[in-house]
Order: structure tokens, then sequence, then C-alpha cells
């Protein structure tokens, strides 16, 4: 089904404004392009207050003036009638229409400025070829809306792309399970299989009315029902409280994502400040040990100098030979006190005598200062060599203490790193959402346990349950009269089990097909396709996107990607549901990057092939890239003005607008 | 029957494909669920009672009221 075309009369600022959607051959998407204000939300405010008389994503500045169109209002004389209406007319396959009209009169009120509202009436008329013209009120008329798009699931088809950011985390399992059983009819099933049911008890309670023993297996079942009915009301409220806590755990953590974790970080802070202590007690006894160095080797440092010098004149003297000494004066003593030269063997005259008393004179000196300057050689090299110890313990214990001053000065930027990062948020706020988080953890953990003994005792009261009705249908078998109440009784059991069983499968087909649909749009949709692995829908219908690192990332990824992730799962919902009712989207690209609106646009254009596709852009969503994939093939273009001061839409050229 | 409601066809199929041959019971429960879809609110247990009755007869057991 799609709509032909829309008529607002005196609705908001459309005081009169009339919309054609003409079908085309092969692309059904219409675009309307206008500025904030211009009436577009309005549009889609007036569709949903057609079908269901009630406005949707209503601004803050709307909700403060009245429905009806204020112009029209200040125009009218007091107490003036004035109506309100929209009508859609909306077309099938087969060319059948159905013109939906709600209407709503208003009498001006110039006392208080404010309309006085009067009944709501609401019209469906059916044109059947062949047949007379249909006109339906009530619940008639409200049964045609259900089959266009019943309310419960008309947030998927006529909705606001800005909600698509916070759709996830709106959307938890249980309502994405309940919108896939809305949107597939799968309560008609559910409504079933409680009424069979329900048939089934009271039959087999009629036939426990003339045996004690039947009744008595009767009685059992009934208890070992209510036993189930129970546990099943537990796993109901434990998974619940599960998604509950996942859904606030998602809110917080979305909360917390450019939050410091100061538990982490003051945990972190006060192990720095005690390392940054420890180094500096361990720095300062270096310092301690450094210092004691210098006074050990201090003598020796201030003799450096002068023992560097002494070995330089002993190495000196060495290499001139003057070291050793290279006379013996003894043998100049034994000579002179012999008087016979001991080298010659001729005596010693007066004037030799004199020559060798001079040269042991001159021998004796030098003898003497090269005997004690080899006597200090050797303590003067040890000194040296201590000296030299010195400098290798020094440059030792400076590298330590180097290394030590590193290790405080890094723990002192890190502290004040940590101190600025703490000071620019309110650290009870964050406290008191970490607590909130790890509480809400600690529910779920727990409920996560109780579940799984929960659903061990279900299955026990199942099987429990099924062995009595054994026991029970055996007893009725054996009563002949019985017989026909008994092939009733199980028929009726069949046909229960058979709307139990086709539900299942239903929903396991189309959480398949929805899971497939969605991560093949999501694909197609998403510009960094390469970031991304797979999509799945998991049997509680919760919604995972693994990254390529082959971790879960829905919640981490940026607004855009949840925006199309959202649509994605939107448009795998509509194919799967077998709804064929078009898709209306105000400002579908706020969210989406240029990147991905390329994307956003070739898939709507592909999809608007199997439904009709109304898109309300503003002029910065429609941008050159949207424009070269829908502006030639969109069925039709229009723009929506609305004139400075005069309040009233018009609608016209998208160049005009 | 009222079928102005109309129910995914994903429903009937798997219905029928469930009863697995049983035309007795595929009728059964096409009716049932159509009832279902139009019939919010109104009076139903008579009706499914007697449905079943009457079905359970056409496989050969006896309706009893």
């Amino acid at each position: 089904m799609r709509i032909d075309s829309i008529r607002l009369c005196n609705f908001r600022q459309h005081q009169d404004t009339f919309i054609e959607f003409p079908k085309a051959q092969e692309f059904d998407i219409h675009i309307m392009v206008g500025r904030n204000g211009s009436g577009k939300t309005n549009l889609l405010s007036a569709i949903n207050w057609c079908f269901y008389g009630k406005e949707t994503s209503v601004s803050e500045e709307s909700e403060k003036l009245p429905l009806v169109n204020v112009i029209s209002l200040k125009e009218a004389n007091d107490k003036t009638r004035l109506d309100v209406a929209v009508i859609i007319i909306v077309s099938n396959e087969d060319g059948e229409k159905i013109e939906f009209k709600r209407s709503q009169k208003f009498f001006a009120e110039h006392r208080t400025a404010k309309p006085i509202p009067g009944d709501q009436e609401f019209i469906v008329t059916a044109f059947i070829r062949g047949h007379n013209d249909q006109v339906l009120k009530g619940e008639r008329a409200t049964q045609k809306v259900r089959n266009f798009v019943p309310e419960r699931i008309r947030e998927f088809f006529f909705f606001d792309g800005e909600r698509l950011d916070t759709y996830f985390m709106n959307a938890t399992g249980t309502k994405i399970r309940q919108a896939v059983k809305d949107i597939s009819q799968l309560d008609l099933l559910e409504t079933l299989e409680r009424r069979l049911d329900e048939i089934h008890r009271e039959m087999r309670r009629a036939s426990s009315d003339h045996n004690p023993k039947i009744k008595e297996l009767n009685d059992k079942i009934i208890m070992r029902e209510q036993i189930i009915e129970a546990l099943q009301a537990g796993i109901r409220k434990s998974n619940s409280q599960i998604e509950n806590a996942e859904e606030q755990l998602e809110v917080l953590e979305k909360k917390l994502r450019d939050m410091p974790d100061v538990a982490v970080l003051e945990n972190e802070r006060e192990k720095r400040v005690q390392q940054k202590k420890n180094k500096e007690a361990l720095r300062d006894n270096k310092i301690i040990e450094k210092h004691n160095i210098l006074i050990e080797y201090a003598r020796l440092l201030f003799l450096r100098k002068a023992i560097d010098s002494s070995l330089d004149l002993i190495r000196g003297k060495r290499e001139t030979k003057e070291l050793p000494p290279p006379i013996d004066t003894k043998l100049l003593q034994d000579i002179i006190n012999e008087q016979i030269c001991y080298i010659c063997g001729r005596p010693l005259d007066e004037e030799c005598k004199n020559y060798v008393c001079n040269l042991g004179e001159n021998i004796k000196q030098t003898s003497f200062i090269g005997q004690q300057l080899m006597v200090i050689e050797n303590p003067l090299h040890r000194l040296r060599d201590k000296s030299g110890e010195f400098d290798k313990k020094n440059s030792e214990i400076t590298i330590v203490i180097a290394e030590y001053e590193q290790e405080i000065t890094a723990h002192e930027k890190r502290i004040n790193a940590i101190d600025q990062e703490l000071a620019s948020f309110s650290l009870e706020e964050v406290r008191s959402l970490q607590k909130q988080r790890k509480d809400f953890e600690t529910i779920r953990n727990q409920q996560r346990e109780k579940l799984g003994g929960q659903k061990r005792d279900l299955q026990s009261a199942i099987l429990g349950k099924e062995d009595l009705e054994k026991k029970h249908k055996l007893e009725l078998d054996k009563q002949e009269k019985e017989k026909k109440r008994v092939q009733a009784i199980s028929f009726c059991k069949r046909a229960h089990d058979i709307v139990v069983s086709t539900n299942a499968s239903i929903m396991e087909q189309i959480r398949s097909k929805i899971e497939e649909r969605t991560k093949e749009f999501f694909f197609d949709l998403v510009w960094k396709k390469e970031t991304f692995k797979n999509v799945t829908i998991d049997k509680q219908f919760k919604l995972h996107l693994v990254d390529r690192f082959e971790f879960e990332c829905l919640g981490s990824i940026s607004a855009a990607e949840r925006e199309l992730m959202a649509l994605s799962f939107t448009l795998a919902l509509h194919l799967v549901s077998g709804f064929d009712s078009p898709l209306v989207v105000d400002t579908p690209l706020s969210r989406v990057s240029d990147d991905n609106r390329a994307n956003f646009a070739r898939v709507l254009k592909d999809v608007s092939r199997q439904k009709q596709i109304i898109l309300l852009f503003t002029f910065d969503e429609y941008s050159d890239e949207v424009q070269s994939h829908l502006e030639t093939i969109s069925a039709s273009r229009l723009g929506l003005e609305v004139l400075p001061g005069e309040r009233i839409t018009k609608i016209g050229d998208i160049c005009n607008a | 029957m009222a079928e102005e409601y109309v129910v995914n066809e994903a429903i009937l199929k798997g219905l029928k494909e469930s009863c697995d041959g049983d035309e007795v019971m595929w009728n059964l429960l096409r009716e049932l669920v159509y009832e279902v879809a139009n019939q919010e609110g109104r009076q139903w247990k008579d009706l499914f009672q007697r449905k079943i009755y009457v079905a359970n007869e056409q496989v050969g057991g006896e309706y009893e009221d």
C-alpha cells in the first residue's frame, strides 16, 4: 500500500496544504526539502494524528500552540468554528483506494486567545471497484488503519531520523522482540495459543468431574501448571531485570564513556604517590652514600694532582734512566776507604780521591732522592688507583641517582595529569555513576545465576506435568463413556501444540531473516566496512555488532554508525514484516556523516523499488552527494517554505524553498 | 468467517506447514487465527469450543455440547 496524497487543513502551520505522491515506474521515492520550522515535522505529526489521533515529534514551541492554524484563528470571528482536518488517501496494488480523514472542530475564543476544542471525528472511506463506497466509523475505521500500519508498530514506519541515535539505548532485546512480534502479528498466535490452552484445561477439568482418581490427577496437573506459571513469571521477571540492568548499564556506560574511571585513577594516584615516596627515599640514601664517598675520597682528591705529578716525575726519571740510581754508592765508599780504584786497581792519588769523594757526595744525594722516589712510587700508584675507584663509584651512584630522579619526575607528571583529569569532573557524580554501574552489574549477574536455576526447575516441572498428563489420559481412556471427550481434549491439545511450535518456528525464521537483512543493509550503508565483521541477533533478540578483532562494539560506535545500524534494522523489519506500507522519515540524515550519506541514499533508492519512501530533508542533509543519487530517480521533489512572520507553510519547488 | 484483518502470510504458511497435511486441523486453525484477529474482546470461548468439537467430529470424534 502507498500514500497517494495528503491534505492538511488548518493543521498547525499547514493552513491548506495538498501534497500528491505520484507513482513512478521504478522508484517510489519522494523528496521534500525545507528549512527548520518549515513544517516538515508537522507533516509527519499530521500523518500520525490522522491515523492514530495522536501527534508525535511535536517541538516544544509547537506544543505551546494550538493544533489549529494560528493565522486562521486570528482571522476568525469570535466563537467561529474552525475545522482542522487531515485527509490521507492510500491505494493498494489493485488500484483500490482508501481515504482516511480525521477532523476536529475548534471554536475561536478571542477573550483567552485559546480556541475551545470540540470532538474529533475519524471516517474511513473505501473505494472498491464494482462496489458501493464503504464509509466506516469507529472500530471498523480503526480496523482499516490496523491493516495499513498498526499503531503499535507505527514508529517503525513514520519516524523522526534523530530518534535513530538513541534507538538501541531504548530498544532492549525484549522491546525488539516485541516489535518483531507486533510487526509480524505473532501476537495473534500467542493469543490463539493462550485461548486453546484455556479451553484444553477446561475440557480436562470437565472430564474429571465424575471420577475421583481422574480428579486427583487433574488437581495435580493444575498444581503443576501453577508451579510452571510461577516459574515462567519468575523467568520473565529475571529476564526483565537483566534487561533493565543491561539497559541501565548501557546508559551509564554512555555517560561514563568520556569520564575518567575515578576509582582506577585514584588507586593509580595513590600507588604513584607511594612509589614516588619510595624512590625519593632511595634517592636520598644514594645521595648520602655519595656524600660519604666524597668524604672518604676527599683527601685523595685534593692530593690527586700532586700524586699525578709525582708519578709523572718518577716516570720521567725512569725514562732518563735516573731511576734506579746508576752508581753504587757503597762501591765509591769502599774505594775511598781502601784508597784503591776497584775498577783499574791503581791506588788513588789526591786528585782522584777528591773526584771520587765529590762523585760520592753528588751520587749520595741523587740516590737518596731516587730511593725515596722509588719507595713512594707504589703507594702513589695505589693512591691513584684508589682515586680512580672514586670516579667509578661516583659515576655509578650518580647514574643511579639520575635514574631515581627520572622515575620521580615521571611519577610527578602522571600524578599531576591525574589531578588535572580528576579536577575537570565532578568526582561525586562520577563516583555515584560508577557505584550505580557496579550495583547494576551485581543485579545482572545475580539474576543470571537465578535464571539458570529457574530454567532447570521449569524443565523439570514441565516433564512432571507431561508425565501426569499421560497418566490422566490413560485413566480417561479406561472410561468408555468419556471416549469422545478424550478425543476432543487430545485434538485441542494437538491444536495448541501446533500453534506453539508454529509460533516458535516463525519467530526463529523471522529472527534469522532480520539478522540476515540487517547485516546486508548495514554493510551496504556503512562507509568503513572493513572496521566491522558481523551483525548478529541472538535468541533474546539482542543485536550484536562485532568488529574485525571479534569484539562487540555496538556500544562504542559513533552516533552516525549507530543511526545506520538502527536504520538497517528498521528496513530489515519492514521487509520481513510483510507490511508493504510506506516509510516516512523526517530528517533521515541529521546525524549521518558525509561519508555515509551517499550509501544511505543508495540503499533507500534500492528499497524504494519495493515500497514507497517519503523523505523530509533539511537543506543541509540534502547535499550534492545525496542529490546525485536521488534527484533524477525520485518520483516527486517538493520544497516546503514558511514566509517570515506568516506561519503558513507553502509547497513549491525545492529551489524556491 | 471474518477476514477483514489482513493476517501475515508467514503465519498462515507456518500454520499450514505445521499441520503437515491435516486439512481439518489446518482449516480449524486458520479460522481461529482470523477469529482472534477480528474479534478482539468478543465472546470467544463458546465459539472456539464449538469449532474444536466440530473439527474433532470431522476426524472421527463425536460432537458433545
